[in-house]
This record gives structure tokens, C-alpha cells and sequence, in this order.
């Protein structure tokens, strides 16, 4: 015999998972319009990026300096 | 009680208001730290900095107004198990980094920010006030009430 929650049960349950959803969704949709909007957003992958080459460009340096 | 319950929201939310501002400011730091755990995949790193303290900050703000607070308090019990599981997990393979809860309030304020058993007890901690909000019935000074009211 399958076990049913009951009916207010249910309705509670189908209510929390439509609102994790709805804030999900609203976090997902605001952290993409500042992205796109921020100077600081739509980069960071760039940002990190040039970051990464600088530290490797900077070891680099440092190796060569070493080896001197 | 409705008041514990308010002082719960109060602090748990504040908290997390506080540290998705502040990563939000700086998330190339985020990044940074993300990548020094070591747990996700490099492509989705960026993804995870951008939307992950906006979150934070959301769920916050939702559970300091009273607004899907139950519903909020839960997803952050979720997400606060996850960063503890994160913390255990360098903790166990015996990385030394810094845990990234509050960016660059930490250094602004001059807290320590390690991923260590301290972090992993305040995590615990905030769990058990979210499972505190989530469970009280009724709560005081929410706007949820405040919309309920006003339909009756």
C-alpha cells in the first residue's frame, strides 16, 4: 500500500519548493543583471585571467632573476 | 517564542546580509578563494563567485524583513551544511586556507577568517538557528504577518 502525505501536507511542501525556486531564481536574475551592469562584473573572468598570466609572468621573472 | 525567533532572524540575517555585500564588492578575492578549495570544477568557479553571495544576500535580506522567511531559513541551513562540509573537507586533507566567509570585511575589521574548527562550530550554529526559525510557528515584526494582515 503506497503511504500519501496528507492534502495540506502536500500543498505546503509544493508551496516551499515553488518559493526555493522563486529565490533561486530572483538571485540568479539580479547577480546577472550586475554583472552585466558593474565594472567590476562582466570582467572578472578576464580579471582573473590577467591575474593568473601576471603571477605566471612574475615567477617567470623571478626564475630568470634566480638563475642570474 | 515569537521574540527568540527575532532575535534568530536578526542575527542570522544580518550575518549574512554583511558577508554576501562584502563578497559581492570584491569577487575576484572570491574567486581566488573558490579556487583554493579545491572542490569545483574551474569552469564553473566564476559562475559559482558571481551567484553564490547574492544569494547569501538575498536569503539575508529575506529572513531580516520576515519575508518567505521559513522557506529562506531553510535553503540557508543548506547552504551553511554545504560551506561546513567545504571547511571539513580542507580541514581533513590539511589545507591551510582562508575560508572566505566575510571577503574583505575580515581584513577591514581584522577577524580571523581561517577555514579551521572555529569556522565549523559558527557554521553549526547558524544551522541550529535556522531549523530555530523555520520551526516557530509565529514571529514578530515579519512582513509575511504584516501581508496577511492586511488581506484579512
Amino acid at each position: 500500500m503506497i503511504h500519501r502525505a496528507p492534502y495540506t501536507c502536500r500543498k505546503k511542501m509544493k508551496k516551499t519548493i515553488i518559493e526555493i525556486f522563486l529565490i533561486l531564481a530572483l538571485s540568479l536574475i539580479i547577480s546577472l543583471i550586475y554583472n552585466t551592469a558593474s565594472p567590476t562584473g562582466i570582467k572578472i573572468i578576464k580579471k582573473t585571467q590577467k591575474a593568473d598570466t601576471e603571477i605566471k609572468s612574475l615567477n617567470f621573472n623571478a626564475d630568470i632573476i634566480i638563475n642570474l | 517564542m515569537p521574540i527568540l525567533s527575532l532575535i534568530c532572524r536578526i542575527i542570522v540575517g544580518s550575518i549574512f546580509l554583511i558577508s554576501g555585500l562584502a563578497k559581492i564588492s570584491d569577487p575576484v578575492r572570491f574567486i581566488f578563494t573558490l579556487r583554493e578549495f579545491r572542490l569545483f570544477p574551474e569552469a564553473i568557479v566564476p559562475f559559482t563567485a558571481v551567484f553564490l553571495p547574492w544569494l547569501e544576500f538575498i536569503l539575508g535580506l529575506f529572513i531580516l524583513l520576515g519575508l518567505l522567511h521559513r522557506t529562506a531559513s531553510l535553503m540557508l541551513a543548506f547552504l551553511n551544511t554545504m560551506f561546513t562540509l567545504a571547511i571539513l573537507s580542507v580541514i581533513i586533507r590539511g589545507i591551510d586556507v582562508d575560508c572566505g566567509c566575510f571577503g574583505m570585511l575580515a581584513d577591514m575589521l581584522k577577524i580571523s577568517d581561517m577555514a579551521d574548527m572555529k569556522a565549523v562550530i559558527r557554521n553549526l550554529l547558524f544551522i541550529v538557528m535556522c531549523f530555530y526559525i523555520f520551526r516557530a510557528r509565529d514571529s514578530i515584526l515579519s512582513m509575511e504577518k504584516y501581508f496577511k494582515q492586511k488581506q484579512i
